[in-house]
C-alpha cells in the first residue's frame, strides 16, 4: 500500500499475522544486526547484560527518587492532612511547592505527589494541567471529574464520556450505562457527591460515636494540585480560586500550587482580592543540582553498577544538565543511552557484568573474542610493558583467559579504590581556599576520570596548602576526610585514623622549649631593632629572622609534613585514571562524539554542510571544493541554487537567480528543463525554510537566513 | 550602449557637458526599451512597429541603435509566421537564420539589461558575496596594474563584439559575468581613481558602483553568451575567493581614520576567531554545546589541557582519526556504522552578517519572470521534465541510502529501549523511513503520518489511530478524550506495540502547538515508538524543554540529498503553476449545486474567456457586458440579481473580480483556458 495520497495523510498498516505484533520488541536481534563478525557471538549476551544492568540502574534511580520525594513531601503532606481543621475564614489552605525550573522532571514529581496524597491524605485528588484547562468551564469539569472519580477507577475499555459529547455519542450503545452513572461536572454536583461519600464513610462508624470522635477527622480534604501554575491563564485561575472559596464552607478544598520560578509568581498571577482568599504556605522541593549530585552518588558510582561512564562522556552529560535543562530525568535518559551504546557497539562489553558472573563469561569467550580483547588499546599498552616471556605466554588463549579472569575483577575494585581516594582528597580540599577540585564531588570525579590527577597542579597545590594548616585546622580536615571514607573500611581510613591519633597525641605533649624560645626570640628582635639604622636594614634583618625561624620546624610541622607525605603516597596509589587500567574498555564507555551527535541534535548544521559542501556527504571527486564559497556545475542543483542565493541580499529576484543558475550549470539542457530544475530547487529551498515568497516586489522571494552559510 | 553607460558615469566624474545630453537621451531610450521587453511576446508586425519607433528615438545610441536596426531588418525580412519565443538557449550568433529575430531580440534584451544596470548605477544584480567581491576587486587591480595594455587588447580581441561608441572600444555585450562590463577606454588616472574608490569602503551606493566596476575587471570568461549576458559563464570562470578581510589588510594608509579603525577592529576580530578555531582543534568533535560550556565551566581544566597532551595523546589521536579521516567503523570495528557522515563543523556565522544583510539590502533588478517563454510551468510538466533528466550522483546517493539502511537495527534497538528517533539532514527522508518500514516493520502494527500533507490534523491522526489501528469502534470526539482513550488502550495488557512513522514532523500543519502536544503525549507512551524526520532548518523551535523531554529523541543525521519531490508537491511553489485538477473537480462539484440560471451565467462567462483566450490584452469580462449578455439570454432580470449570483460565485472561488485601470469591474474564471474548455465540454456532455 502506498503512503502517498492527495487526500489522506495517515496510513495504518497492520501485520498480516496477528500474533507477532503484540509480542514485545526483542532488541537482541538488533544487537546482532549491528555487530560485525567478532561481536555477533556476544550479541545476545550483551543484550541480556544491558537489560539486567539497566534494570539495576533503574531500580537505583527509583529508590533514590522515592527517598527524595519522601523528604520533600513529608512536611507538605502533614500540612495538608491538618488542612481540614483550618478555620473557614483563614482562606483556602494552599501549599505552594517551589519546584524549580527543571520542567521535564515535574511530571514525575507531580505523579508521585498525587500518589502520596491519595495514599496518605485523601482519595479526592485532582491534578490540573494548564494545557487542558484553558477556560473556567474546562477547568471546573476537569477538577470535578477527577475529584469525584476517586474510588471508582474506570475500567480501561470504557471511554470517558463528557456530557458535552452527548450529541456525538448518542450512537454509542455500550457507553450508555457508564454515561448514565455520571453526574454533570459542576460544583453543586461535587458537593452532592462529596456529602454522599462522607456519609458512606461515616455510616459504619455511627455505631460507636465515642470512637468516632476520637479517631480520624470526620472530613477528608479535597486536594487540587495545580501543576505549573505559571502556565495557567490568570483569569481562569482567579475565577477558580474565587469559586472554590465560595464553597469552602461546604467543601474542605485545599490547593497545591506547583510554582517553578519563585513564590512571588503567585502574587503576580493573583490580585490581592483573590490571594486574600488563600492561606499560603511555602514548601521547597530539592534543588535540581542537589538531586543530580545525589543521583550520581547513588546510581552512577554505586558499587553494584558494573558499567561506568568515561570522563568525556560524563562531562558532556553534566554539560547538558547544567547548560540545557537541569533535568535529572533527561540525565538518566542520557545515561541510559550511553549504556545502550556501550553494549551495542563494543564487543568487549560482554565482560561488563557483576564479578560473580565473570567466570562464566570468560569461559564463553571464543577465539575471535579473545583476539579482540587482546587488541584493546589498554591491553596492548599493558602487554607492551611486560617482559618478553610473559607476553609470549599470554599469547596462548587459555593463559590469556586466566589472565582476564585475574585482571577483570580488579576493574571494580580499582574503581572503588579510586572513589575512596577521591572522596578523601575531596574532603581534604573542601575547606581549602579556591575550591581546587570543584565545589561538587562530581567535578572532582570527572577531573580524575579525564586526567591523571596526581600529576596535576590542583593536586600539588592541595598538598602545598595542606602543609600550611594549623593544628586545629589539620585535625578538622583529617576528621572530615576520615568521615568521608569511614564507610569503605579501606586501608586509607585506618591510615587517617592513626594520623589523627598522632596529631592529637602531639597536642597532649607539652612543648618545653617554647618559653625559652620565645624569650630568646624577643631578645633577638630587640637586638635587631637597636641595630637597625635605616628602615631598609630593619626590614632586611626582620626578613632574615623570619626565614631562619621558618627553617627550624617545630615538632608539629615535622609531623605535619610527614603525615602529608604519607597521605600523598597513599592517595597516589589509589587515584589512578581509569583509562590506564587494562580492560577498562569492557566497563568504561567514553565515545563522546557519538553521544553528542545523538543527544544534542544539530539539524541546521547538517543541512547547511550538505548544501555548502555536498562532497562531504557524497564523497565524490567531482564536487571537491577548493574553498567554501566556490560553486561547481557538477554539484546537485539544490546546492548550486542555495549557494547562489547566499550571494543575495534580503530580496532575491527569481529571474536573475535563474539566469545565474543557468550560467552555472551550463547549456547542457534546454531552457525548459533548466527552468524546471530551478523551479524544483526553489520549492525545496522554500520547504527547507531558506526563502519565502514575498509581496514586496514582483517575482521576488525573501531570504530568511543571513550570513555566509 | 554599454560603453555609453560607463561613459556616463565616467564623464559625470570629469564634468563633461556633452555627457549630460547623452544621458538624457539614453534614459528616454531605456524607457522605450523597457517596452521592447514585451516585444518578445508580440507578433512580428507589432514588434517591428515598436522597434522602428524606438530606433527613431535613439538613432545614435551606439549599441542599442545598432541592435534595433538589426532586429528591425530581420523581422521585416521574416515571413509572417508567428513568433515562437521559446527558442532554446540562443547561443546562436545573430547570423544563424532560423533563430535570427529571436536572437536579435535576446541581444536587445540583454543590452537593455545592461543599460538599466549601469545607468542607474545600482548594479543590482548582486549574486556576489561581499568577501568575494573584495577579492575580485583585488584581482582586478592587480590585473589592471600588470597589464593595462593587455586588457584593452584582450577586449579588442574578444569575439563578436562590435566596436562602437566614442571611445572606439568594444562594448562587449554579453560577455563577462553579470553584465559583463569590462574595463574599456580607461585612462591610467581613471583607473587609479576607480581603484582608490574601490579600496575605500564607501557608503552603499558608491560601493555598488565600484563593485560593478571592479567586477568587470575580473578575467574575461572564455566564451560569449548571446542570451544571458548577465550571468557568470561557467564554474571555471568563477574566481576563487579568499578569506574575508584579507583585502582590507592591504589598505593603504590614506584611507580615512574611521575606516582604518574599522579595519583594525575587523582584523583583531579575525585574529580572535583564528585563535578560537585553533583552540577548538584539540577537541576534534566540536559542537555548539562544547563551545559554550568549555569556557566557563571547564576553565581551570582548559589551562592544563596542553600539559596533559602526552597522557591523552593516544585517545586524542584515536578520536582525531575517527572524526576526520578514517570512518568510525573502521577504527572501532563497528561493522555497521555509517561511513559517510562527516563530522559537522559549527556554522561560522557572525552577528555582523545579520546587520550587513539588513543594512545593505541593495535594490534588486526589476526583471520579472514574464521574460520567460512560460513563466510558470505546470506541476505535471515540471515533473515530466525532471523525470526525463538523469539524476546526478546517483551512485553516491544510493550509497548514502544504503549506509542508512545499515543503521536500521541501531534505530530499532534504541526504539525498543524507550528512545525515539529523529532523522535530520538534507534530502528527502521519506525513502529512508519507507525502507525501514518495508524491511523491518512488516510484521508489526505501524502507522505512517505524512507531516508535509496540508490536511493533516491532530484529530485526524488520533481518529485514524483509534479507529484503524486500535479498533476502537466509536472513538470520542474530544481531543483530550481521544488521547486518553489511546493511552488506556495501549496501557492494557497484551496491547500491541505501535510504530509511529512521521514524515516531516515539522511540516506546515505539524507546527501547530496542538499537534506537537498530541505527538509528545503519544511518544511518551511506552508502547508507542516514534520514528520521525525533520526537514525545516528551524524545526527545533517547535519543541520546548518539556516536549523534548517527552519525545526523548535521539538525533540521527540522515542526509540523503534526495529531491523532496513528494514533500514539495503539496506546497504552493513560487515557480509552479497551481495544479488545476483539484480546482476543476471542486468547480464541478459546486457547479452541480447551482441553479440552472446560475449555471448559465457561469457558462457564459467561461465561454467568453475561452473565446478570447488568445487575446493577450483580455483581462476579464466587464460586469456591464456580462449583465447585458445575461439579460439577453434571459438569465437575470436585474443587476442586483446578477450581483447576488456573482457573490455566490466569488464565495466558492469560481470567479475572480478585478478593478481595471478605469475602475471597471472585470470578471475572470481563475483557471487555464484549456481547463475551462474541458469543463465546458464535460458540461455539454451531461
Amino acid at each position: 500500500m502506498a503512503t502517498s495520497s492527495l487526500t489522506k495523510s495517515c496510513f495504518v498498516f497492520k501485520p498480516k499475522s496477528g500474533g507477532s505484533s503484540s509480542a514485545a520488541l526483542d532488541s537482541s536481534q538488533y544487537f546482532a544486526g549491528l555487530s560485525d563478525d567478532m561481536g555477533i557471538q556476544s550479541a545476545e549476551r550483551r543484550s541480556q547484560t544491558f537489560n539486567s544492568t539497566w534494570q539495576t540502574a533503574e531500580k537505583l534511580c527509583t529508590d533514590f527518587q522515592e527517598e527524595m520525594f519522601n523528604t520533600v513531601f513529608h512536611e507538605m503532606i502533614e500540612y495538608l492532612q491538618g488542612s481540614v481543621d483550618i478555620e473557614e475564614d483563614a482562606g483556602i489552605p494552599t501549599a505552594t511547592l517551589i519546584t524549580g525550573v527543571n520542567m521535564p522532571d515535574h511530571t514525575g514529581v507531580f505523579r508521585s505527589l498525587a500518589e502520596r496524597l491519595r495514599a496518605q491524605v485523601t482519595a479526592h485528588v485532582a491534578v490540573l494541567e494548564a494545557a487542558s484547562c484553558t477556560t473556567v468551564q474546562a477547568t471546573v469539569r476537569a477538577m470535578v471529574r477527577q475529584l469525584t472519580a476517586a474510588g471508582e477507577p474506570l475500567s480501561p475499555d470504557v471511554p470517558v464520556v463528557d456530557e458535552d459529547d452527548e450529541d456525538d455519542c448518542l450512537l454509542d450503545v455500550p457507553d450508555q450505562t457508564s454515561r448514565q452513572r455520571r453526574a454533570p461536572a459542576t460544583m453543586p454536583a461535587l458537593v452532592a457527591h462529596y456529602e454522599a461519600a462522607q456519609e458512606t464513610v461515616a455510616s459504619p462508624k455511627k455505631r460507636s460515636p465515642r470512637k468516632r470522635a476520637r479517631t480520624a477527622p470526620q472530613r477528608r480534604p479535597l486536594v487540587v494540585v495545580w501543576r505549573d501554575l505559571e502556565a495557567f491563564q490568570p483569569r481562569v485561575l482567579q475565577d477558580l480560586v474565587l469559586i472554590c472559596s465560595q464553597y469552602r464552607s461546604r467543601l474542605p478544598i485545599s490547593f497545591v500550587f506547583g510554582v517553578s520560578t519563585c513564590a512571588s509568581a503567585v502574587h503576580r498571577l493573583l490580585p490581592q482580592h483573590v490571594s486574600a482568599r488563600l492561606s499560603l504556605h511555602k514548601f521547597h522541593s530539592q534543588l535540581a543540582t542537589h538531586c543530580l549530585a545525589e543521583m550520581i552518588d547513588k546510581v552512577l558510582l554505586s558499587p553494584s553498577m558494573p558499567f561506568r561512564l568515561g570522563g568525556r562522556a560524563l562531562r558532556l552529560l553534566l554539560d547538558i544538565f547544567l547548560y540545557h535543562d537541569f533535568s535529572v530525568n533527561n540525565f538518566i535518559s542520557a545515561y541510559k543511552f550511553c549504556m545502550l551504546s556501550h553494549f551495542l557497539w563494543s564487543p568487549a562489553s560482554a565482560l561488563c557484568c557483576e564479578p560473580g558472573q565473570l567466570e562464566e563469561r570468560v569461559e564463553e569467550l571464543t577465539g575471535a573474542q579473545v583476539a579482540g580483547l587482546r587488541a584493546l588499546p589498554s591491553v596492548r599498552a599493558y602487554l607492551d610493558d611486560l617482559e618478553q616471556e610473559e607476553r609470549h605466554t599470554l599469547q596462548h588463549d587459555g593463559v590469556f583467559k586466566e589472565w582476564v579472569l585475574h585482571m577483570a575483577p580488579k576493574l571494580h575494585s580499582k574503581h572503588e579504590e579510586l572513589l575512596v581516594g577521591l572522596r578523601c582528597l575531596f574532603a581534604l580540599t573542601k575547606r581549602l581556599p579556591g575550591a581546587l577540585l570543584g565545589k561538587q564531588f562530581r567535578e572532582a570525579y570527572n577531573l580524575a576520570l579525564l586526567h591523571a590527577l596526581p600529576e596535576r597542579d590542583e593536586y600539588k597545590r592541595t598538598f602545598q596548602l595542606l602543609n600550611m594548616l594549623s593544628r586545629q585546622e589539620l585535625t578538622a580536615t583529617l576528621e572530615h576526610a576520615l568521615e568521608a571514607v569511614s564507610g569503605s573500611g579501606s586501608a586509607l581510613s585506618t591510615l587517617l585514623r592513626t594520623q589523627l591519633d598522632r596529631v592529637r597525641a602531639l597536642d597532649d605533649r607539652p612543648t618545653p622549649v617554647s618559653a625559652e624560645e620565645s624569650s630568646q626570640q624577643r631578645r633577638l628582635v630587640a637586638d635587631t631593632l637597636k641595630q637597625a639604622t635605616s628602615r631598609q636594614s630593619l626590614r632586611e634583618s626582620l626578613q632574615s629572622m623570619g626565614a631562619a625561624r621558618n627553617a627550624r620546624l617545630n615538632p608539629y610541622e615535622t609531623l605535619r609534613s610527614a603525615l602529608l607525605a604519607e597521605l600523598d603516597e597513599h592517595l597516589r596509589g589509589l587515584i589512578v585514571q581509569p583509562s590506564k587500567w587494562p580492560f577498562n574498555e569492557c566497563v568504561v564507555f567514553d565515545d563522546v562524539s557519538l553521544v553528542r551527535r545523538r543527544l544534542v541534535g544539530a539539524p541546521r548544521s547538517s543541512v547547511q554542510t550538505a548544501l555548502a559542501d555536498p562532497a562531504k556527504y557524497l564523497q565524490c571527486t567531482c564536487c571537491q571544493l577548493g574553498d567554501a564559497a566556490s560553486i561547481r556545475p557538477t554539484m546537485p542543483d539544490l546546492c548550486i541554487v542555495y549557494k547562489l542565493h547566499l550571494e543575495c541580499g534580503r530580496l532575491i529576484n527569481l529571474f536573475d537567480w535563474m539566469q545565474a543558475f543557468r550560467a552555472v550549470v551550463g547549456a547542457s539542457d534546454d531552457d525548459q528543463t533548466i527552468q524546471a530544475r530551478f523551479a524544483h530547487c526553489v520549492a525545496e529551498l522554500q520547504f527547507l525554510g531558506f526563502i519565502k515568497s514575498t509581496q514586496r516586489k514582483t517575482d521576488h522571494v525573501a531570504r530568511l537566513t543571513w550570513g555566509s552559510c | 550602449m554599454n560603453s555609453a553607460g560607463r561613459r556616463t558615469r565616467k564623464d559625470s566624474g570629469s564634468g563633461d557637458n556633452s555627457s549630460r545630453t547623452m544621458r538624457t537621451r539614453q534614459d528616454s531610450t531605456i524607457k522605450d526599451i523597457n517596452g521592447v521587453l514585451s516585444v518578445r511576446f508580440l507578433d512580428d508586425a507589432d514588434a517591428l512597429e515598436k522597434i522602428c519607433c524606438i530606433s527613431k528615438t535613439a538613432p545614435k545610441m551606439s549599441r542599442v541603435g545598432e541592435l534595433l536596426r538589426n532586429s528591425q531588418h530581420l523581422i521585416s525580412h521574416r515571413a509572417g509566421t508567428p513568433m515562437s519565443v521559446a527558442d532554446p538557449d540562443s547561443e546562436s550568433e545573430p547570423e544563424s537564420p532560423p533563430a535570427q529575430p529571436n536572437a536579435a531580440l535576446t541581444e536587445l534584451n540583454s543590452a537593455q539589461l545592461e543599460v538599466e544596470d549601469t545607468v542607474r548605477g545600482t548594479a543590482v544584480f548582486g549574486f556576489q558575496r561581499c568577501h568575494r567581491r573584495s577579492h575580485l576587486r583585488r584581482v582586478a587591480e592587480e590585473f589592471a596594474q600588470k597589464s593595462p595594455v593587455k586588457t584593452a587588447a584582450a577586449d579588442i580581441k574578444s569575439p563578436g563584439t562590435p566596436r562602437r561608441g566614442c571611445s572606439g572600444l568594444p562594448a562587449s555585450i554579453g560577455s563577462g559575468r553579470r553584465g559583463g562590463r569590462r574595463p574599456v577606454s580607461r585612462t591610467v588616472d581613471d583607473r587609479a581613481r576607480s581603484r582608490s574608490r574601490s579600496r575605500s569602503p564607501p557608503p552603499a551606493r558608491s560601493r555598488s558602483r565600484s563593485k560593478s566596476r571592479s567586477r568587470s575587471r575580473s578575467p574575461p570568461p572564455p566564451q560569449r553568451n548571446g542570451r544571458t549576458p548577465s550571468t557568470p559563464k561557467s564554474a571555471a570562470g568563477r574566481t576563487p575567493q579568499t578569506p574575508r578581510g584579507r583585502a582590507s589588510a592591504a589598505l593603504p594608509a590614506k584611507t580615512p581614520q574611521t575606516v582604518r579603525r574599522k579595519v583594525k577592529l575587523r582584523l583583531s576580530k579575525l585574529k580572535q576567531e583564528d585563535i578560537a578555531v585553533s583552540d577548538d582543534d584539540d577537541d576534534s568533535d566540536v559542537s555548539p554545546l562544547e563551545d559554550s560550556s568549555e569556557d566557563e565551566y571547564k576553565a581551570p581544566m582548559e589551562e592544563e589541557e596542553d600539559d596533559d597532551e602526552e597522557s591523552d595523546e593516544e585517545d586524542e589521536e584515536e578520536e582525531e582519526e575517527q572524526t576526520s579521516t578514517v570512518p568510525p567503523a573502521a577504527v572501532r570495528g563497528r561493522g555497521g556504522a555509517p561511513r559517510r557522515r562527516p563530522e559537522l563543523e559549527p556554522a561560522a556565522v557572525s552577528a555582523e552578517d545579520y546587520f550587513s544583510l539588513h543594512s545593505a539590502g541593495g535594490p534588486t533588478s526589476n526583471h520579472t519572470l514574464s521574460r520567460l517563454s512560460e513563466p510558470r510551468l505546470s506541476g505535471a510538466a515540471l515533473r515530466a521534465l525532471l523525470d526525463a533528466r538523469p539524476t546526478d550522483h546517483a551512485a553516491e546517493r544510493a550509497a548514502l541510502l544504503t549506509d542508512l539502511e545499515i543503521m536500521f537495527p541501531h534505530w530499532l534497538a534504541a526504539v525498543s529501549h524507550g528512545f525515539n528517533i529523529l532523522l535530520h539532514g538534507l534530502g528527502s527522508k521519506r525513502d529512508v523511513l519507507e525502507r525501514l518500514r518495508r524491511q523491518h516493520l512488516r510484521e508489526r502494527l505501524h502507522m505512517v503520518v505524512s507531516g508535509y500533507h496540508p490536511s493533516v490534523t491532530p484529530r485526524q491522526l488520533l481518529l485514524t489511530l483509534l479507529e484503524e489501528a486500535l479498533d476502537v469502534p466509536a472513538p470520542p470526539s474530544k481531543l483530550e478524550a481521544q488521547l486518553e482513550a489511546v493511552e488506556r488502550r495501549l496501557a492494557a495488557p497484551g496491547a500491541p506495540a505501535l510504530f509511529l512513522l512521521v514524515h516531516s514532523i515539522d511540516g506546515p500543519m505539524m507546527r501547530a502547538e496542538k499537534m506537537q502536544y498530541v505527538l509528545a503525549r503519544l511518544a511518551q507512551l511506552p508502547r508507542v515508538h516514534l520514528l520521525a524526520s525533520a526537514d525545516h532548518i528551524n524545526s527545533p523551535l517547535v519543541w520546548d524543554q518539556h516536549k523534548l523531554a517527552q519525545f526523548n529523541f535521539l538525533w540521527f543525521d540522515a542526509t540523503t540529498l534526495l529531491p523532496y519531490t513528494e514533500e514539495t508537491s503539496y506546497e504552493n511553489s513560487l515557480l509552479v503553476r497551481q495544479t488545476a485538477d483539484l480546482a476543476l473537480s471542486s468547480l464541478r462539484h459546486v457547479f452541480k449545486s447551482l441553479t440552472p440560471n446560475a449555471r448559465g451565467i457561469f457558462i457564459l462567462l467561461a465561454k467568453n474567456q475561452v473565446e478570447r483566450a488568445s487575446d493577450k490584452t483580455f483581462d476579464g469580462m466587464p460586469l456591464s457586458e456580462l449583465y447585458q449578455r445575461c439579460r439577453d439570454a434571459f438569465l437575470v432580470s436585474s443587476q442586483v440579481a446578477l450581483r447576488a449570483q456573482l457573490t455566490e460565485f466569488r464565495d466558492h472561488k469560481l470567479i475572480r473580480t478585478r478593478q481595471s485601470h478605469d475602475g471597471v469591474e472585470q470578471l475572470t474564471v481563475p483557471l487555464e483556458a484549456a481547463l475551462i474548455s474541458e469543463f465546458l465540454a464535460s458540461c455539454e456532455d451531461s
